[in-house]
């Protein structure tokens, strides 16, 4: 690769600079290598969580309490299976083949959120899967929309779309709960607290912005802190409007900042999540996954056409 | 909250236990259906599939609601006492439907006899004299294509797509189409059914047109031998689920998962 | 000769849209008579053509839902007002009316 070569220190400050005036980046245009990389390693991520969330999720499609949220559920799940779709899509237009990404997921190679890694114990977390964590997809897919890579921020805009429903699908489920019998009430606000750190989690440290390569990139648009605050502003004023508290005593708004004051959230747990060994739940999940995979490999070529990738 | 006063029609009816017949086939099979939600062999087909889940409890919810036909003021907790708050030997659906996904090729092949046992259910009941059941047969009917068309062309594929999916298919198809002719065992009290009308056809005439019209394709992708006979018995194994009685696939496996939530909250609200 | 489909894209964030045929002997001419066909009046930032055999179309009657589907879309929720007023009841009813009194954001977002 000489005449287009992807090491160049002109063309990329030229490159940076364009970024910053809002100019956004299509697949056939030149991009240094570190641009590339980040939002490869972005985007794959994201798309991995959408596949890692559609995973507990799904298990209680057979569980649901109405027939009614069955089906809901169940094209809620196909949704997040959808988004996937899109943003694996993405990926590839970046170079990165899906056949691979696919592969190096389900064999325990591939990253995903924190919050994807736990597991589930009642229909409260079906709520708080649905409305908090989704909330906070939501929140963090919003300012993606202001993604520099611009396949990425024209996905982002059919996803965010999408998310409308999800969220108010999420907020029917739990004021269901918490309007409902006692011990409906107990499930919901058993799960919030179990739910409360790995969203705090979700965020990332607060990390300045100017620290932040995938701002400085043009990945993100906004800060880690930026996000935590604006999740907060929607979902615990809704929390405790429902009669449901957060498990966090400290947490408070204070209306002069306009800031929320929280406990800060136990790091070192959370690398051990993303970055230590699987926890037993994404460690299951992603047993029966490859276990499917592996029995169907028969099946691949005549699903998706031939493998690219193995014919080279 | 009170436990909802939730007094449930007759169910012994003959029109009611043929259409008990069609939303619980169409139940289970949309709940066994969306075991692959999430994990199906591809994204594109993890979609297709999950509407495939998706029409069966939709569908059943639909046919549920003409088992009500305005017995009951709260429609939709009288579909869910239908649905999830029977005991098993309740359920009326065949006991193919029961059966675990076990790999993609089992399921499709359930998905193809499956799918074209309904499309000949459906145009027959289309000539119901019982004027919902005729309208909502047409209505499924239209959807129904869908399924169709997604069967096929994953029957077809895998009929040529060389040795080993062939043989999985067929393997799938052995399995299945012995089992099938459980779907057509009449419901109690058939005859009565289809004196009335509501049933313009009964059961062993409906699997006379569904051999029609799956013989020519099995014949055609090299599956002769698996075409059942005219007169052939339905297996043991999978009999009587028209009348209530189910394997532990159903009584172990899907039912206590599938209801509990439901049962564990009488009355609740979700 | 042959018939290509040609697609364009209006503005960045747009999604690519059919905007019409033309006949080219291959791609490469079809990519450069594309422009002035369907372009010449500033109608887009991007386009594309892909040969019209390779194009093809579903009968659209298979998109015709004859079943409701809302509970797949946000018209299938509905009722929000009442469902916040009844969960605010239960939470008085269960002494967690005080949660309300907390301060927030004046207008906290969300989509409400
Ligand atoms: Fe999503
Ligand atoms: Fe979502
Ligand atoms: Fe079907």
């Amino acid at each position: 690769m000489s005449a287009t070569s992807t090491c160049d220190p002109v063309r990329e400050e030229e490159f940076l600079a364009r970024l910053d005036e809002g100019h956004r980046v299509e697949p056939y245009e030149w991009m240094p290598d570190t641009y590339r990389t980040l939002n490869v390693k972005f985007i794959e991520m994201h798309a991995n969580s959408e596949i890692m969330g559609a995973l507990p999720e799904r298990e209680w499609i057979a569980r649901a309490p109405t027939l009614k949220r069955k089906r809901s559920l169940a094209a809620k799940v196909q949704d997040e299976v959808g988004h996937a779709h899109l943003i694996y899509r993405v990926a590839e237009s970046l170079g990165r083949p899906r056949r691979a990404m696919y592969e190096d997921l389900i064999a325990g190679k591939g990253r995903f959120h924190n919050v994807f890694h736990y597991p589930t114990y009642t229909w409260g977390d079906v709520a708080c899967i649905g409305f908090l964590v989704d909330g906070a997809a939501i929140v963090t897919q919003r300012a993606l929309l202001d993604t520099s890579y611009a396949p990425y921020a024209r996905v982002m805009k059919r996803v965010v779309a999408e998310e409308s429903l999800h969220y108010r699908h999420g907020e029917d489920i739990m004021l269901a709960l918490a309007s409902g019998t006692d011990e409906q009430f107990e499930m919901l606000q058993e799960a919030v607290n179990r739910w409360w750190e790995p969203i705090m989690h979700f965020f990332g440290t607060a990390v300045p912005a100017e620290q932040d390569p995938m701002i400085r990139w043009g990945v993100k648009g906004r800060s880690n802190e930026a996000s935590r605050q604006e999740w907060l502003n929607t979902y615990v004023p809704k929390m405790w409007d429902m009669g449901i508290d957060t498990p966090d005593p400290k947490l408070a708004y204070d209306p002069e900042t306009g800031w929320w004051d929280y406990t800060e959230p136990d790091w070192d747990r959370l690398a051990q999540i993303v970055k230590g060994e699987p926890t037993e739940a994404t460690a299951s999940r992603l047993y029966w996954r490859q276990l499917l995979h592996r029995h169907h490999a028969w099946l691949h070529d005549i699903i998706l056409g031939p493998d690219p990738a193995a014919a080279a | 909250m009170t436990a909802v006063d939730l007094a449930l029609p007759d169910l012994s009816t003959p029109r009611r236990q043929v259409l008990l017949a069609i939303a619980d086939d169409a139940l289970i099979s949309g709940h066994r259906a969306s075991h692959w939600t999430g994990v199906a062999p591809s994204l594109e087909e993890d979609l297709a599939f999950s509407t495939i889940a998706q029409a069966g409890i939709n569908h059943a919810d639909l046919w549920y609601q003409l088992v009500l036909a305005g017995t009951v003021d709260d429609v939709s907790a009288g579909v869910d006492a239908l649905g999830l708050g029977r005991e098993p030997d309740a359920y009326r659906h065949a006991i193919v439907c029961e059966r675990p996904p076990r790999d993609f090729a089992y399921t499709l092949a359930r998905h193809w006899v499956l799918d074209r046992f309904e499309a000949v259910r459906l145009a027959s009941l289309a000539d119901s004299t019982d004027r919902d059941v005729a309208a909502l047969s047409v209505k499924l009917r239209h959807e129904h294509r869908y399924h169709l068309e997604h069967a096929q062309l994953w029957f077809d594929r895998l009929v040529r797509g060389g040795d080993e999916p062939a043989e999985r298919l067929r393997d799938g198809l052995a399995q299945v189409l012995p089992e099938a002719l459980g779907l057509f065992e009449p419901v109690e009290a058939e005859d009565q059914a289809v004196a009335d009308g509501l049933l313009p056809i009964g059961h062993t005439q409906l699997r006379e047109r569904w051999l029609e019209s799956a013989a020519p394709l099995l014949e055609q992708a090299g599956f002769a031998d698996l075409v059942p006979a005219a007169d052939a018995a339905v297996p043991d194994a999978a009999a009587l689920g028209r009348r209530g009685c189910h394997t532990d696939d159903f009584v172990v496996d899907v039912w206590p998962e599938m209801t509990r939530l439901y049962r564990e909250h009488p009355g609740a609200r979700w | 000769m042959a018939t290509f489909e040609v697609f364009g894209r209006r503005k960045w964030d747009a999604p690519m849209e059919h905007v019409g045929i033309l006949h080219a002997p291959d791609a490469e001419a079809a990519l450069v008579l594309a422009r002035e066909t369907h372009f010449r009046h500033d109608e887009g930032v991007e386009y594309a053509v892909c040969p019209s055999e390779h194009f093809h179309t579903q009968d659209p009657t298979l998109l015709q839902r004859q079943v409701d589907i809302s509970y797949r879309l946000q018209s299938g929720y509905s009722g929000f007002r009442d469902k916040r007023e009844a969960a605010r009841q239960a939470a008085d009813a269960r002494g967690r009316g005080d949660l309300r009194e907390r301060p927030v954001p004046r207008r906290h977002g969300g989509e409400a």
